[in-house]
Formats: C-alpha cells, sequence, structure tokens
C-alpha cells in the first residue's frame, strides 16, 4: 500500500522574518570491522538533518543546510565500507531580481567512492576527503549586457584500497558569461580560467613517483548571430584556449599551448522546398585542442609536437524536399591542413536520398546509409560509408529493441586518417505474468583508426533482470579494452580518432578490465528491506615497461526494517582488492554494522 | 543582522514582497436560502487520522518514543458513496484502491488488490452502495466492476468475458437499484448506459452515441432516483433525465461559462427536496437545480480553503441530506448539511 502521506507542514518561525523546518535522523550504531585479519569495534552516535528555511520571503534569501555524521556509505556501491561526516548546504539570494545569486558548500570525510575504469561496470573501492565552495553572482539589468560570474574552489584527497599513495588535486575556476541583444544580433561571451594541482599515485603503472602537475587553461569564446532574410540566419563564432603545464614525474616537462578557431556560416531558404547552408571553420593549432578534454577530467597528458597545424574547412549543403517524405541532399566539402610539414588538401563530394518510411519496413526496420567519396591532391581516398539500422518488434510476447552501426573510413580530426567502427545493442523484455517481468540486453562497441594497429577499443556488455512483484534478481557481465590516461577520479578513454604518435610515451596506457555480478533484493512485509550482491572485477593497464593487475571481488548486504518512525539498519561489506604487479597481495576489508535510528520533523 | 536586514528591506522590490502569515483557515458562513432553508458546512476528512479516537496516555508514550504511526491519506479520491452505516466509501485511483471512513464508529480501512494475480483493480473510478451495503465499484482502465460485501471483503468482479472482449471499454459511473435487482452502468467510450442482472448478464443498453435527446456524447456518471435514471451526459454539457425504460424526460444544463450552464459535469445528487445538484469540475462550484431545470443556487468556488474546491468530481448526498463532495485536486472530502423545509416544520434543528 502504497498511500501517500502528507509532509509535515510546520515550521519555526523566528521573529517575523526568519522561517525554517528542520527535520532528520538520529541513531546509534554498533560498527564493526576487520581489516587484513585485524579486528576492531565500536560503537557511537550518527544522524542527519535537513534544515531549509527562508529569511523576509523566500526570493530574498533562502538556504538549505544538510549536515551528516557517522553515515555508513549504504547509497554507494561499495556499501558500509567507510564512515563517514560531513555538510552540505546552498544559499540563494535575491531570486527574481536584477542581482541574484548563490553560495553552495560542501565537506565530506571519508567517504567511499569509485576509482573508475572505463566501460566498466564496477571501478576500484577508494576513500577519501574533499570540500568546495562554490559562488555565483548575476547582473541582469534591463537593455544592458547580462553578466553572471562563478568562482568554484575545491580540494580532495583519495586513496585506492590497496595502493598505499593518495591522489591529491585542488581545483579552481572562474567563469564569466555575458549575453546581449542588439540591433537584431544576438552576442553571447564567455571566459574559463581553470586550475588544477593534482598529485597522482600512477598506482596502475607500477612506477614508484607519484606524478606532480600543475595545470591552468584559459578560454575564450565569443559568438554573434543575426537573423537573415529568406528565413535565414548567418552567425559568426571566435574561440582560444590556451593550456600550460608543468608535469613532473621522474622528469620535468614543460608544455603551454593554444588554439584558435574562427567560424563563420550562413543558411538561408531560397526556394519553398530549397534550403541552403554554408559553413567555414579555420583552426591554428591541433595540439592546443587535444589536451583540453582530458585537462577538465583532472588529468595532465603530455603531447609530442607533430609539427605546426592549420586546418581550414569549407562546406556547402544543399536540401531539397521533392516529395513529404522524400528528401535530396547534396554536400561539397573542402579541406586544407599542413600537417607533418606538409600540406594536405581535398575535396570530398557526397550526395543522398533520405526516404521517409511511413511505416516499419518489414514492420520492423528503420535505417539510414550514406556513402560518400573523398579525392586529396594524391588521388582517390576511397568510398566510405555510413549505417544505420532500426529494429523494434513484438514477438510472441517478446518485446524486442535492436540498433547496429557501422561506419568505414570517416575521416577523423587529421585528414589523414580514417576511422571505422561499428556498434550493436539488443534488448528483449517480456511480460512473464502479473508482475513478472523479464529483461535482456547485449551491446557492444569496437572502434579504431583504419590504418594503424594498436589504436582501437571496445567493450561488450550483457545483463539480464528479472523481477516478480517487489523482488528482483539482475546480473551483468562486461569486458573492455583500450588507451586511457590517468585523472584523479580513474581513467579516462583516449579521445578516438587521434595517432598515437601524438602522446608521449609512459602518459598513455593500455588496459583491459572485464567483471560481471549479480544482485538480489526485495521488499518483504512492506517493511523489510533486503538486497545482496555480489561483483568481481578483474583488469590489467600495460604501461610499456611494467603491467599492473587489478582485482576487486566485493560482497555487499543491506538491510532495513522500518517500524513507524524507528528503522532497524543493518549492513555488511566485504572487500577483497588488489592493486599492483604479479604477486602483490591483496587486501582485504570487512564492514559491518547495525543500528536504529527515529525520524524526527523538529519544527 | 537585523540592521542589515533592514537596509535590504528598505529598498525591497516586488519580488520580495514580504510573505504573509496565513490564518487559521475559518468554515465558511452558512448559505441562507429561501424559506428559511440553510446549507452549513459541516466538516472535511482526507485521511486516516481523522477517524482516530482519542489517544490515551500510553499511546502517546509509544508515539512519542517510535513515532506516529502512518496514516493513509488520499491521493486522487474521484467518487463517493455513503452506507446504510454512515461509512463513507470513496474510490481513490491514485492510491489503485478504496477508503472506507467510518466517522461515528472512529474506524478506517483501505481495500486495495492492486497486486492480485486474478482480478487485479487498477483504477477505481466510481461505487454504488447496494441494500445489504455490499458496495460495487467500477475500474476504467480494466473494464470491470468489482463488487465487495459490507466488511470489505471481496466477492466477485463483473464484466469480463472468458477468452473474450469484456462487456465494457471504460465502465464509469455506476448504481444499483436493489428492489429491481439491476445493475446500472455508464461506458463512456461506448456512449451507452448497460443495465445488468446482479450476476452481470447484459439486460439491455440505454442511448447511443450522439447529440439528439437520449443520445450521449461520454457518459460519466449515473443516478436512480424515484424511478428515473439520471446520466451526466458530459461532452454534451447536460444532465438528462430519464424514465425506468431510458426514454429521454428532460434535461437541464447547456455549455458556457454563466451559472446554470456546465463545462465539465462531475458528479450528480439529489436531496431530500428532489433538488438536483450537479458538480462542475473546472469552475470548482457545485450548481443545485430544481425538476424544471431551473438554477436554484450554487456552493463553492475555486480555491483549498474550507468549502472552496479544486477539481471537484464525486457527489453523495446521504438520508440524513448531508452532501458529500470529493475535492479531487484538494485531496479531501468536503461535508455540508442542507437543511430544508420539512425538518424545519418538524421543529427539528434548522
Amino acid at each position: 500500500m502504497i498511500l501517500m502521506a502528507l509532509p509535515a507542514v510546520a515550521q519555526l518561525e523566528v521573529g517575523d522574518d526568519w522561517k525554517m523546518s528542520l527535520s532528520g535522523n538520529a541513531g546509534y550504531d554498533y560498527l564493526g570491522n576487520i581489516d587484513n585479519g585485524v579486528s576492531g569495534h565500536s560503537t557511537g552516535f550518527s544522524g542527519n538533518a535537513d534544515l531549509h528555511g527562508s529569511f523576509y520571503n523566500p526570493n530574498f534569501l533562502n538556504f538549505n543546510v544538510q549536515p551528516y555524521y557517522g553515515r555508513t556509505q549504504s547509497n554507494s556501491i561499495f556499501g558500509a565500507l567507510t564512515n563517514s561526516s560531513g555538510v552540505n548546504g546552498n544559499v540563494n539570494l535575491f531570486n527574481g531580481s536584477h542581482f541574484p545569486g548563490s553560495v553552495s558548500f560542501a565537506k565530506n570525510i571519508n567517504s567511499s567512492g569509485e576509482y573508475g575504469m572505463p566501460e566498466s561496470t564496477i571501478g576500484l573501492a577508494q576513500h577519501g576527503d574533499n570540500q568546495g565552495l562554490a559562488i555565483s553572482w548575476s547582473a541582469l539589468l534591463p537593455n544592458l549586457p547580462s553578466l553572471t560570474a562563478t568562482y568554484a574552489i575545491s580540494d580532495g584527497s583519495s586513496s585506492v584500497f590497496g595502493a598505499t599513495e593518495k591522489d591529491t588535486q585542488k581545483d579552481r575556476t572562474l567563469t564569466l558569461v555575458s549575453a546581449y541583444v542588439i540591433a537584431g544580433f544576438r552576442l553571447n561571451g564567455e571566459f574559463v580560467h581553470h586550475n588544477l594541482d593534482a598529485n597522482l599515485s600512477q598506482l596502475l603503472d607500477g612506477l614508484p613517483e607519484p606524478v606532480e602537475s600543475k595545470t591552468s587553461g584559459n578560454n575564450y569564446e565569443f559568438s554573434a548571430q543575426h537573423a537573415f532574410p529568406m528565413s535565414g540566419s548567418f552567425n559568426f563564432a571566435w574561440s582560444r584556449s590556451s593550456y600550460d603545464y608543468d608535469y613532473q614525474d621522474s622528469y620535468i616537462t614543460h608544455g603551454t599551448g593554444a588554439t584558435d578557431q574562427l567560424n563563420g556560416g550562413l543558411n538561408f531558404r531560397p526556394a519553398r522546398k530549397l534550403s541552403l547552408a554554408f559553413n567555414t571553420t579555420y583552426t591554428d593549432s591541433l595540439l592546443g585542442s587535444i589536451p583540453s578534454p582530458i585537462l577538465n577530467e583532472g588529468a595532465t597528458i603530455i603531447t609530442t609536437s607533430l609539427g605546426s597545424y592549420h586546418s581550414w574547412l569549407s562546406s556547402g549543403n544543399a536540401f531539397y524536399q521533392l516529395l513529404s517524405n522524400l528528401t535530396l541532399q547534396g554536400t561539397v566539402n573542402h579541406q586544407r591542413q599542413e600537417f607533418l610539414g606538409k600540406v594536405y588538401s581535398s575535396t570530398q563530394y557526397g550526395g543522398g536520398i533520405n526516404y521517409n518510411l511511413n511505416r516499419p519496413f518489414l514492420g520492423s526496420f528503420t535505417f539510414s546509409l550514406a556513402t560518400f567519396d573523398t579525392a586529396t591532391q594524391d588521388g582517390n581516398q576511397g568510398m566510405g560509408f555510413i549505417g544505420n539500422v532500426n529494429f523494434s518488434r513484438r514477438i510472441d510476447g517478446w518485446e524486442v529493441n535492436a540498433n547496429t552501426s557501422y561506419s568505414q573510413n570517416v575521416q577523423t580530426l587529421i585528414l589523414v586518417y580514417t576511422t571505422s567502427s561499428y556498434g550493436w545493442v539488443a534488448n528483449a523484455r517480456r511480460r512473464l505474468g502479473n508482475q513478472f517481468n523479464f529483461s535482456a540486453g547485449y551491446g557492444g562497441t569496437h572502434s579504431g583508426l583504419t590504418s594503424i594497429a594498436g589504436s582501437s577499443s571496445s567493450s561488450e556488455r550483457v545483463s539480464s533482470a528479472l523481477s516478480w512483484r517487489s523482488y528482483s534478481a539482475n546480473g551483468f557481465y562486461s569486458k573492455a579494452d583500450g588507451t586511457a590516461a590517468f585523472t584523479t577520479t580513474g581513467l579516462v578513454n583516449i579521445p578516438t580518432g587521434l595517432p598515437p604518435s601524438l602522446f608521449a610515451p609512459g602518459s598513455v596506457m593500455v588496459y583491459n578490465s572485464h567483471a560481471y555480478g549479480f544482485n538480489l533484493g526485495g521488499v518483504f512485509m512492506r517493511r523489510l528491506t533486503v538486497s545482496a550482491g555480489y561483483a568481481n572485477s578483474r583488469g590489467s593497464s600495460v604501461d610499456p615497461l611494467v603491467t599492473t593487475i587489478t582485482t576487486t571481488e566485493l560482497y555487499n548486504g543491506i538491510l532495513q526494517y522500518r517500524l513507524r518512525k524507528i528503522y532497524i539498519n543493518g549492513g555488511f561489506t566485504h572487500l577483497r582488492q588488489l592493486v599492483g604487479a604479479a604477486g602483490t597481495l591483496p587486501v582485504s576489508v570487512t564492514s559491518y554494522h547495525i543500528g536504529v535510528s527515529r525520524w524526527f520533523n523538529f519544527f | 543582522m537585523a540592521s542589515a536586514g533592514v537596509l535590504f528591506l528598505a529598498a525591497a522590490p516586488v519580488w520580495a514582497a514580504k510573505v504573509q502569515k496565513a490564518n487559521p483557515d475559518p468554515p465558511p458562513p452558512d448559505l441562507l436560502l429561501e424559506g428559511g432553508r440553510k446549507l452549513q458546512y459541516e466538516r472535511s476528512f482526507s485521511s486516516e487520522k481523522e477517524m482516530e479516537k482519542k489517544r490515551g496516555f500510553w499511546t502517546k508514550v509509544v508515539d512519542v518514543i517510535i513515532g506516529e504511526p502512518d496514516h493513509p491519506h488520499m491521493v486522487r479520491p474521484y467518487s463517493v458513496a455513503v452506507d446504510s452505516h454512515g461509512r463513507a466509501i470513496v474510490t481513490d485511483p491514485g492510491a489503485n484502491g478504496v477508503h472506507i471512513f467510518d466517522i461515528e464508529q472512529h474506524k478506517y480501512k483501505f481495500i486495495e488488490r492492486r497486486d492480485k494475480d486474478r482480478d487485479a483493480m487498477k483504477s477505481p473510478q466510481c461505487v454504488a452502495v447496494d441494500a445489504e451495503d455490499n458496495f460495487y465499484v467500477t475500474d476504467s482502465e480494466v473494464g470491470k466492476i468489482f463488487v465487495f460485501d459490507a466488511k470489505g471483503k471481496y466477492r466477485r468482479a463483473i464484466g469480463s468475458l472468458k477468452g473474450g472482449e469484456g462487456y465494457f471499454k471504460r465502465p464509469t459511473g455506476i448504481a444499483v437499484d436493489s428492489a429491481a435487482q439491476r445493475i446500472y452502468v455508464t461506458d463512456t467510450l461506448r456512449d451507452v448506459v448497460f443495465v445488468l442482472d446482479m450476476n452481470g448478464s447484459v439486460l439491455r443498453k440505454i442511448g447511443k452515441r450522439g447529440i439528439e435527446n437520449g443520445e450521449f456524447n461520454l457518459p460519466t456518471e449515473v443516478l436512480l432516483h424515484d424511478q428515473n435514471i439520471f446520466v451526466v451526459d458530459a461532452m454534451n454539457f447536460r444532465v438528462q433525465f430519464l424514465d425506468s425504460f431510458g426514454e429521454y424526460e428532460t434535461s437541464v444544463g447547456k455549455l458556457g461559462d454563466s451559472s446554470g450552464s456546465m463545462f465539465r459535469p462531475k458528479g450528480i445528487a439529489i436531496d431530500s427536496e428532489g433538488h438536483l445538484y450537479v458538480v462542475d469540475g473546472l469552475w470548482g462550484v457545485v450548481q443545485v437545480f430544481d425538476h424544471e431545470g431551473r438554477l436554484l443556487y450554487y456552493f463553492g468556488g475555486r480555491g483549498t480553503h474550507s468549502g472552496e474546491f479544486q477539481l471537484p468530481a464525486g457527489l453523495f448526498i446521504d438520508r440524513d441530506d448531508r452532501v458529500y463532495v470529493v475535492d479531487s485536486f484538494n485531496r479531501r472530502v468536503q461535508v455540508f448539511h442542507y437543511f430544508g423545509l420539512p425538518k424545519q416544520a418538524k421543529g427539528e434543528r434548522p
């Protein structure tokens, strides 16, 4: 019986202007743990609270503060592994006025988390502390350019179970955003300054020296847009990104780079059924554009200079609506690149027919196909192909959906490299009875540069779930391999379509991983919630010199029984994790807790 | 801090106008009508908590220690009927069940069947009570009528043919004639009123789709009174009066936004003086007509205070002329008491 209980509306009023509400849980817990055979026990208070309110008027000032103490991480995938405390809060001021602002802050101590592994369902267990503060203020005066300034600072440290070193990170970001409309021009400007100081333990490359990096980046953007006759518009955009880093492990490396990009576009509709679009883009540096996405993840990656790079791309597209469901398309692209000391140019002609079937083909399929041909001064580069097929059908009670895509010889950021990829996903679902459902899915991707061995990455995942009333069971298996770079939050995939020779040896590693697990859960007697799970993840990462093995084995169980406002909570977590070369002993952590808490609506 | 606040407030613009304290919600004044009649607001109820007896000392001690129990609350009530013991039976499609409020005995019960493998009840819509206090609930989603006895125990479901299409596409309004052993059900999507025997066999159909007299455009409610059948013909914006054979007699209402017209007619009921009460869901009022279709008065209005409604739906008048209005979006049932002429003449309480 899920009947909505009305929330309590009691509110404390302090004087005529302050209004506050406070609710929360207070409890007492028994905690036990066994770390590598050494046991420990403790009891103590725990609790959390939610204080929110306003002064004078919620628009004038409203706030929300949520402290917590002694909380087992029952909401993280690593269960009751750590016992954390902290506070989160935010204050909003002058909402709806010309000068709205906000302040938010957070501090979390000994919280458990996950060191991410690319495409892997379960990463490495870690724990650490972090804190942050962000201030944002806007000036939204009528008939004047708007301005929003945000300054955010944060720092944190984390340690992967089984690794001795800590990762630390300090992050500072200033963002200025402005918008203005004048004489029909929509103008936008943005400036971002980002500082990141990170200390990476390099736990996965087996090297003893931690990496210390200090990076900073500036990003400027300006764009303008204006309407054009014949239902059209034209736009102009300029951006400049620059970065500067110091990278220190066994050696000290200093790097700087910048990218300028200019873009202009025009589109209009000279006839009712004909629309035209033209676009041109100039980029002056490739090296300046590559590290940015990785920098934003909290990592530094050393790139190797491949010489100067200039790129100029012009394109024209025409669309003609021949019939209501039949569109003809023509494309001409001309690209000129200076790269590796040589000038490359290409002209690409493409054409296509788009036909939208009112009904799916054979009752189940929808698809799109396109081909293109590229020619350079060195000759024809060959035909490219992109295809996509969707399947959706109900077959004898099964709802089946599938998609597969394939691309071959698709040009990358660099003109001389093409990439090929394919991917697929299939899901099936069936209702086996009243409130009895089954679903299963299988998917995967594979991509890489066409002509360079070892540049590929792939992933596969299969999962299944069974549910009956309030009980459920699910399981999964996944595997992945590819190239990745270090960040403080885990490994991140290297952007696809870039040649491996661009990156310095040691800054990129090859990884592979596979994981499997299952989870059982249910609500019994409407008040007793029980779930238990098992997950196993194994992987290896290959630095040019050392192979590091990771193994994570996790048993997890939680229990909660509710009696009115009283909650009886229990949890069990057993983690066995190994990080290091072959022969390294794993760390073993067992944690369990049981406690009672009561929910209060104080005022 | 206070001085800083004063500094800000000195230039406080409109966007930060001070929130005024809400006053306790007083009951609306009695509605005084012609000839000394009046309509008096009596109460409202919305959850199990209002049915509880006064809690004793030890009960309060337990409440302090482990908290008060959860009180089931209406989610999206739609229809109401009152049985011979004064128990209000309220359908609630939002909660997938039926609430039974026994105000006199301070008891509450919630009935649901959504988890049943067979004959699951998913969207209970309207309710009617027979002479033995069995109650009949239409389910607009599964197309059935569920029958429960006076204790709330499930007895049977009406409306499904094994291996074939059910009788009903969307059963909504329902009325039971215990003397004649007949059940009347409006099937909104079929635009007809089904007449069934007590076993659920279809005896005949009344009406067809259309705008003429005796025809319906999405009928949603049906009411039996003095050998007459009253049908809410929702999208023809009227209430049709039919005789016991289903033949058209007259109708009340027309499309409009003025008094006496109807925009979203919902529940209907008739008081002891034969006045027809019609809920208008959009305007949030209950309009009262005489048998000739003349508007006598109306009460309510859109709002959240006592005596006001937001998306009112079901309506029921018991034998003591208590008017139960399901105030759906406010998640409550409001009860009014109509004091007509005969009671005054007998010297009873005005």
